[in-house]
């Protein structure tokens, strides 16, 4: 007999403490790679909005999102996912901070730049599915938590964001290589707060004009990006392939051939002979062809994505200074600031161009033609494509910019084939909800769709 | 000196019968082997007898093979291994125990006995995966965990064996039992109620498998020989393949559409190729894994995935579009062989005995480069030391090494029948691919990514080569493990005995895997290495004495202490091969990451008492109680205690004025067992993650542990009634049962907002009560000919009566993609849930304009259930003087199961309800301007038949209705499970051997297996296959993967001839 049995329970392989960044750069990361997922079982957002589309296997690029269980993937990547979560990571790391941060000032800006990130993600979830648990998440004796109203999150996560990047403190330390965007730099996380509010503040402009123009002027004069070298970029590295971008894991590393790039974002800049063309794709004889969505497209027939994509250390971006340029413009076109929507708009074009290794030639030449020069009359045309074409690699980007602005109208102009409806304007809640927390996924449903049935066509809140 | 042989019914020999010669005082008794020699003179007659049996007097002159019948009324006599080895007669047996000899169980030759349990036991459902060293589900009456396993303890001469299922990486590597030698088993006894297993402790709470092993038999002295030699041979059930539409071959619809080239239809590519002088051919799309490509037309000449492949005869070459000659996975199959050869001595005197066997066996698969061989030793001896100590000592060793497992669930790579039953067209020749492997071993895919390149340029796009993957990514295993225990008796005095017993079950775990270079996958080695090793501590103290007249008492004080560890370690390469073919973790691309480790020890404590009071063997009390302690729960609450009490009367005692009624028993008890956590469910625990730019990372916990959990109950009560008729002639034992499972420990799915995807919690209660019917009998009984029927039947009703938190349902796990397994409060375990049709009396309804099914708008509805209504077997054996003919037909009646296979199968047009001809004598193909489509048999919402045809000319613009990744639900692809089988056959024959001198008995048997499924209602696959292995995800994954089919192995029949030599 063991005298103290109960220390054979003890799991001698894994810690039960651990260092409070480690925590955090796990969550960082895994949001990176979320964003950059291509796996349709988690992310179909570049697929939804007709940047990629699918080869063989065309389920998302006809809508039935539940082919691949895309909600259960999405929900899982961005709460809890075995080890690869991000909200789990972010609040474990803040609930970790206290204990090995000994420096309050240190301890206060790894808390703020957690916060920060916590309502990036928070954003991204209350933005694809509506009501979401929220105020019962996270909490080890809740396992089926009740889920809060879309609007109310909102609300907070606008409140936390400006408490955060006040709080933060530019003379102060923080996280260091525990940080792999900005090293911990407090400043640069102070302009990434501010960026993320402007965006925050700018989805809900249609259904909160006041509350939008609170939030873009307080994210004004917390101060924005304000060139590309303030840019959200998490580097991967080639080792291990895990580490690697998820891009390059997908389409170089598992061996296979499923998306090509999509005919109508080939189309829009073919036809503005945009000068990313060869840094975005490949020619196939010569010529730039983009696959059908839905249908099934032989790989070997249509461009490709090019060598940039490709590499295992291209990084996520997490927010870059072209969107906020973007914002600011769309800002001024909604009376929300003030100032120049065009400069602002080719300042954003310009950025967009540069970022993937163009030139502010190339970007001004670009910027001449009608299509695409700022137009204040259809100021969301303009801006609704350009973002797009900017957010070719970032899906959730691009599909909630289509949804926000309208622009490229897919159900109108590239309907897929075999399309089941229209283009989702949320996602349904996942399969697990539904059968393993039924009594607060039934409220859920009902409330955001107003029917018993949980519908993807459903707008959300914001979406007027 | 005349030789004969005692044998009953079955063929069993009688150790120990008496041979009298009448009239006189002289005699002999039959041997272990039943054999005996005797003097006789002209006009003896024999008196033969045995406890149990009826006596006879034989007549020398006829013969002395000689066949005793069982005497139902001295049946009481007959002793019935229980809990710790305790022999009990049937009269004292109080629960529900059912006991199946060596001889019976292994009638066909299979190197895994668990399978040959089957329709053997009722209650007792084994499931199978029909691959070759697989794995196998044994369930004594109905699910009773939601998630934890479910499967029954096994039990060697008195020491739990363990029965890990080892499948790991998508390959199946069977169940660790297995490594049991079925030659060494003199019987198998199913303890199927909590009352029988109780003593056994919380891990016997499924139920027991108690295995007694041969022994040498002290009563006889001198020198046996055993050598048993047996070759099947097996051949696929083809009911259980696909049969394929051969009218459309590769390709995705109009996916090939050129726009230069107007004409053409683009259900080929048309483009120029490497050799075609810059003119456009006819190419298939060979990128493509799917039937739904052009139809086959032999006047077609085009470019096939072999023209791009040097060397190969079509190399270049444009060949006429048609089906392949040899394109049905019987082309690929090879034909199964096992071989097992044994031999056994043994030898005794009055001191002790000692007994060594060796068997060796090999199994060569249905897959290329297949084959699990077993090297078993076994070794066992006793020793009196004085009159009152004696010890013993067993050890059994066990090799085992797989070559080329199968691969199980949704991996083209590891298994192929993914391929066959979902992503394969019909214009693939198999012997093509074999022939352009074997040339100069090159991954000569069939899926060519655009087939058009210049050749060397090929890639394969989602399929390799078959033959590469079978002979170049395949895994090899070996387990070696030692099984055994020294022991030691010490009668201290008429009534009160001793013993101890140390033993050991360790084993360690060696896998490793493969994916070349030049495979899909990127080039990668793994290896897997892992030790287990349980080890108990046994103390056992008898007391057996009559306190008075006719009244006996038998009592135990026993303790027990177990302890479990198990490590592993899993390292593998990273970023790929540097040398191809070389399988080094040193043949790494980049550094390796470190391994993942794992450790872990479990202890539990166990104390026990026993007491049975028995009345002229007429009325029996029986009652235990055991208190165990486990490391495994909180410490405040790592302690529990848990009761049984049984009785039962052999009422048939009591009436003397029915001489129809033989016998008659009954019986009831009531138990409860305890049961502990599993390892590591207390306390949260952070884990690493590989470093990122040189920092630490880790992940908050994954599972939600819990440090308030509880030991959970098991309370089960059952009432049984036995009875014989007619001297025998007709016997049944009916039982009655009812377990309730409270406050389960189990890892719930949670909702992933919580934090963490799983949390440990006492919560979740289940019932199952049910019904077990053994009965037998034997219509026909003259001096030469018998016949004799065994019936098995049992029906479990399962019910999960609440769940944690009030919760109505959750999560089991995942079937493929879209499709769950649902615990739901109020309804049997395993509901299947995924989306359903709208109705209309009773049809389904279709939309008025388009023809489509309309669905109900909820993507996850009950669709079905996996618990099967009832579960029988039949067995009748006729025999002829020294020869006999026995078959067992095996059923299963209800419970449902998803077919991935189909619905995957119907996506990719494979199924011949995909093709064929529509209500106008149409291909259904055709475009509906040419008269195509389909009517999906439904109504439209006012109750009208639906007439509008479907369009299913071509998918590549959406139109192609079939399966749930199409317009269909997944309620289209769950099928009733129900089977009828044909599962044993067997004719022995005991071949005179008299002047053969030394030659104690030959006994010759022919058997069959597996032979004819007599009725199911699943297309192309064995409803039984899948059931097996946890193929699907999530929690429980192995309780659920008895409604699941994915990439299903064909049944395989099995036919063969066994020698049994006696010296």
């Amino acid at each position: 007999c063991t005298k103290n049995l109960s220390s054979l329970n003890n799991n001698s392989k894994n810690p039960q403490e651990v260092p409070s960044g480690s925590l955090f750069l796990n969550g960082e990361k895994n949001l990176s790679d979320a964003l950059s997922s291509t796996d349709p079982g988690v992310g179909p957002f570049r697929i939804l909005a007709q940047t990629w589309t699918e080869n063989t296997y065309t389920s998302e690029a006809r809508y039935i999102l539940t082919a691949d269980n895309s909600p259960q993937g999405w929900w899982n990547a961005l709460y809890a996912n075995g080890t690869g979560g991000v909200l789990d990571n972010l609040v474990a790391a803040a609930k970790a901070f206290p204990n090995d941060v000994t420096d309050a000032g240190t301890l206060r800006n790894d808390e703020d730049i957690t916060d920060i990130l916590q309502v990036y993600a928070w954003s991204i979830l209350v933005n694809t599915y509506g009501n979401v648990p929220y105020t019962k998440a996270f909490t080890d004796s809740i396992p089926f938590p009740a889920y809060d109203d879309a609007k109310t999150i909102y609300k907070d996560l606008l409140t936390r964001l400006d408490t955060a990047i006040n709080g933060l403190n530019t003379s102060n330390g923080s996280l260091g290589a525990s940080d792999q965007v900005y090293q911990g730099d407090p400043a640069h996380w102070k302009k990434f707060g501010a960026t993320l509010e402007l965006k925050l503040a700018l989805v809900i402009a249609d259904a909160d004009p006041q509350d939008a123009q609170t939030y873009t002027q307080k994210a004004l004069s917390n101060g924005v990006f304000a060139s590309n070298a303030d840019n959200a970029l998490l580097a991967y590295e080639a080792s291990p392939t895990t580490n690697a971008n998820p891009v390059y894991q997908a389409l170089v590393i598992s061996g296979r051939h499923d998306y090509s790039p999509c005919d109508l974002i080939v189309d829009t800049m073919v036809a503005w002979s945009d000068p990313r063309l060869p840094l975005y794709f490949t020619t196939i004889n010569g010529v730039y062809a983009g696959g059908v969505p839905g249908a099934g497209n032989g790989y070997v027939k249509f461009s490709q994505f090019s060598s940039q994509w490709l590499q295992p250390t291209f990084p996520g971006t997490l927010l870059d200074y072209a969107e906020s340029e973007f914002l600011q413009a769309e800002a001024v076109a909604r009376n929300l600031a003030t100032g120049s929507a065009a400069t602002h708009y080719a300042n954003a074009v310009t950025a967009a161009i540069e970022s993937w290794g163009g030139s502010a030639g190339d970007a001004a030449e670009y910027l001449l033609q009608p299509a695409v020069a700022y137009n204040a009359a259809t100021w969301k045309q303009q801006i609704g494509f350009q973002q797009w074409i900017a957010y070719a690699n970032r899906g959730w980007d691009a599909w909630t910019s289509i949804r926000r602005l309208g622009y490229p109208n897919i159900d109108a102009v590239n309907p897929p084939v075999g399309a089941q409806g229209n283009l989702p304007r949320r996602f349904t809640y996942p399969g697990n909800e539904e059968s393993s927390n039924p009594i607060h996924w039934a409220e859920a449903v009902q409330a955001v769709n107003g029917s018993a049935t949980d519908n993807v066509a459903t707008k959300l809140w914001w979406n007027q | 000196q005349e030789r004969g042989t005692v044998k009953d019914q079955n063929g069993e020999p009688i150790a120990g019968a008496s041979i009298q010669i009448k009239g006189k005082n002289t005699g002999t008794t039959a041997d272990a082997t039943g054999a005996f020699s005797i003097h006789v003179k002209k006009g003896d007659k024999l008196i033969v007898s045995a406890v149990g049996y009826t006596p006879q007097q034989v007549n020398p002159e006829n013969g002395l093979n000689i066949t005793l019948e069982r005497a139902a009324g001295k049946l009481d006599e007959l002793l019935i291994t229980t809990a710790l080895g305790i022999k009990r007669t049937r009269n004292s047996l109080p629960y529900a125990t059912q006991q199946v000899s060596g001889d019976d169980l292994n009638k066909t030759l299979n190197t895994d006995f668990v399978n040959n349990l089957s329709g053997k036991v009722a209650g007792l459902q084994v499931t199978s995966s029909n691959i070759t060293g697989g794995s196998n589900n044994v369930i004594l009456r109905g699910m009773k965990s939601l998630t934890q396993s479910n499967q029954a303890l096994f039990v060697v001469d008195g020491v739990p064996y363990d029965n890990t299922n080892q499948s790991q990486n998508l390959y199946d590597l069977g169940n660790a039992a297995s490594d049991i030698n079925p030659e060494d088993i003199e019987s198998v006894s199913v303890l199927k109620g909590a009352a029988a297993s109780a003593l056994y402790g919380s891990r016997a709470s499924n139920g027991v498998i108690l295995i007694t092993t041969k022994k040498n038999n002290r009563k006889y002295k001198g020198l046996g020989i055993t050598l048993t030699s047996g070759v099947t041979v097996g051949s696929p059930d083809k009911s259980t393949l696909p049969t394929y539409q051969t009218q459309y071959g590769e390709g995705y619809g109009s996916q090939g559409y050129n726009a230069a080239y107007p004409n053409q239809s683009g259900f080929f590519y048309y483009e120029p190729v490497f050799n075609s002088n810059g003119q456009p051919v006819n190419i298939v799309q060979t990128d493509v894994d799917a039937a739904t490509g052009p139809a086959y037309d032999p006047n077609t000449n085009v470019y096939t995935w072999q023209s791009f492949v040097p060397g190969d005869p079509n190399y270049g070459k444009a060949t006429p579009w048609q089906p392949a000659a040899h394109h049905n996975p019987v082309d690929f199959f090879q034909t199964p062989v096992t071989t097992s050869t044994s031999l056994f001595a043994d030898q005794a005197d009055e001191k002790g005995g000692l007994r060594v066997g060796l068997t060796r066996s090999e199994d060569k698969g249905l897959l290329p480069n297949n084959d699990v061989t077993k090297t078993l030793i076994t070794l066992n001896t006793t020793r009196n030391l004085t009159d009152e100590v004696s010890i013993g000592g067993d050890l059994n060793y066990s090799d085992v090494n797989g070559l080329g497992r199968a691969g199980y669930g949704y991996t083209s790579s590891e298994n192929p029948m993914m391929d066959f039953r979902e992503w394969w067209p019909t214009n693939v020749d198999l012997k093509a691919q074999k022939a352009d492997y074997f040339r100069n071993r090159t991954n000569a895919s069939w899926n060519w990514l655009g087939g058009y390149l210049t050749p060397g340029q090929n890639i394969p796009a989602y399929h390799n080569n078959i033959y590469w993957n079978r002979y170049e990514n395949f895994e090899n295993d070996e387990r070696q493990r030692y099984f055994g225990n020294i022991h030691l008796n010490y009668k201290i005095t008429d009534y009160l005995s001793l013993t101890t017993r140390v033993s050991l079950d360790d084993y360690t775990q060696s896998v490793e895997y493969r994916t070349a270079k030049g495979s899909v996958h990127t080039s990668s080695y793994t290896r897997y290495d892992a030790k287990f090793g349980e080890t108990n501590y046994d103390l056992l103290l008898n007391f057996n004495k009559d306190l008075y007249k006719n009244l006996n008492l038998k009592a135990l004080l026993g303790g027990n202490v177990r302890q479990d560890n198990n490590t592993s370690e899993t390292q593998a390469t990273n970023g790929g091969l540097v040398v191809p073919d070389v399988y080094a973790l040193a043949n790494s691309v980049n550094t390796p990451l470190a391994p993942t480790e794992y450790v872990s020890t479990k202890e539990v404590d166990g104390i026990f008492v026993g007491a049975t009071l028995s009345y002229k063997e007429t009325v029996t009390l029986d009652a235990t109680l055991r208190r165990d302690r486990s490391s495994t729960l909180p410490e405040a609450h790592n302690t529990y205690y848990y009761p049984s009490v049984s009785g039962n009367v052999v009422f048939s005692k009591w009436i003397h004025n029915a001489p129809w009624l033989t016998y008659g028993k009954l019986r009831a008890n009531y138990a409860e067992v305890g049961g502990d956590a599993p390892v590591f469910s207390v306390t949260n625990t952070y884990q690493y993650v590989n470093p990122f730019h040189g920092q630490p990372l880790s992940s908050a916990a994954v599972v939600n542990n819990n440090a308030n959990l509880l030991p959970e109950k098991n309370r089960s009560y059952e009432f049984g009634l036995e009875a014989e008729f007619l001297h025998g002639r007709i016997g049944f034992d009916l039982t009655y049962y009812h377990a309730l499972q409270i406050d389960q420990i189990m890892p719930i799915t949670t909702s992933s907002a919580s934090g963490y995807n799983t949390y440990y919690v006492n919560g979740g209660s289940v019932q199952n009560q049910g019904v077990e019917l053994s009965a037998n009998a034997t219509p026909v009984r003259t001096k030469d000919f018998s016949w004799r029927i065994n019936l098995n039947w049992s029906m479990n009703r399962n019910k999960v009566l609440s769940l944690y938190g009030g919760q109505p349902s959750y999560v089991i796990g995942n079937y493929g993609f879209n499709t769950q397994l649902v615990a739901e409060a109020g309804k049997p375990y395993g509901v299947i849930r995924g989306s359903d049709y709208t109705y209309k009396n009773g049809q389904r309804i279709t939309d008025p304009t388009t023809g489509e099914y309309v669905l109900n708008g909820n993507a996850l509805s009950d669709i079905g259930n996996i618990n099967p209504d009832w579960i029988g077997g039949i067995g009748n054996t006729f025999s002829y003087k020294n020869v006999s003919l026995s078959f067992l037909v095996d059923v299963s009646k209800g419970g449902q199961l998803y077919s991935l296979d189909m619905d995957f199968g119907d996506y990719s047009g494979l199924y011949p309800e995909t093709a064929g001809l529509n209500d106008r004598g149409k291909p259904v193909r055709a475009p509906l301007s040419q008269g195509g489509g389909i009517i999906l048999p439904g109504v439209t919402p006012d109750g009208k038949a639906n007439t509008i045809h479907v369009d299913a000319s071509d998918i590549n613009q959406g139109n192609f209705p079939f399966s749930s990744y199409n317009a269909f639900a997944d309620r289209s692809y769950v099928y009733d499970a129900s089977y009828v089988k044909l599962r044993e056959v067997a004719i022995t024959w005991s071949v005179p051997h008299k002047g053969l001198g030394f030659v104690k008995g030959i006994d010759l048997s022919l058997t069959g297996r597996n032979l004819w499924i007599i009725h199911k209602n699943l297309p192309y696959s064995d409803p039984e296959q899948g059931l097996a292995v946890g193929s699907e995800t999530g929690s429980g994954a192995q309780n659920g993967s008895t409604g699941f089919q994915v990439g299903a192995y064909p049944s395989v029949r099995t036919i063969g001839v066994n020698a049994i030599l006696k010296f």
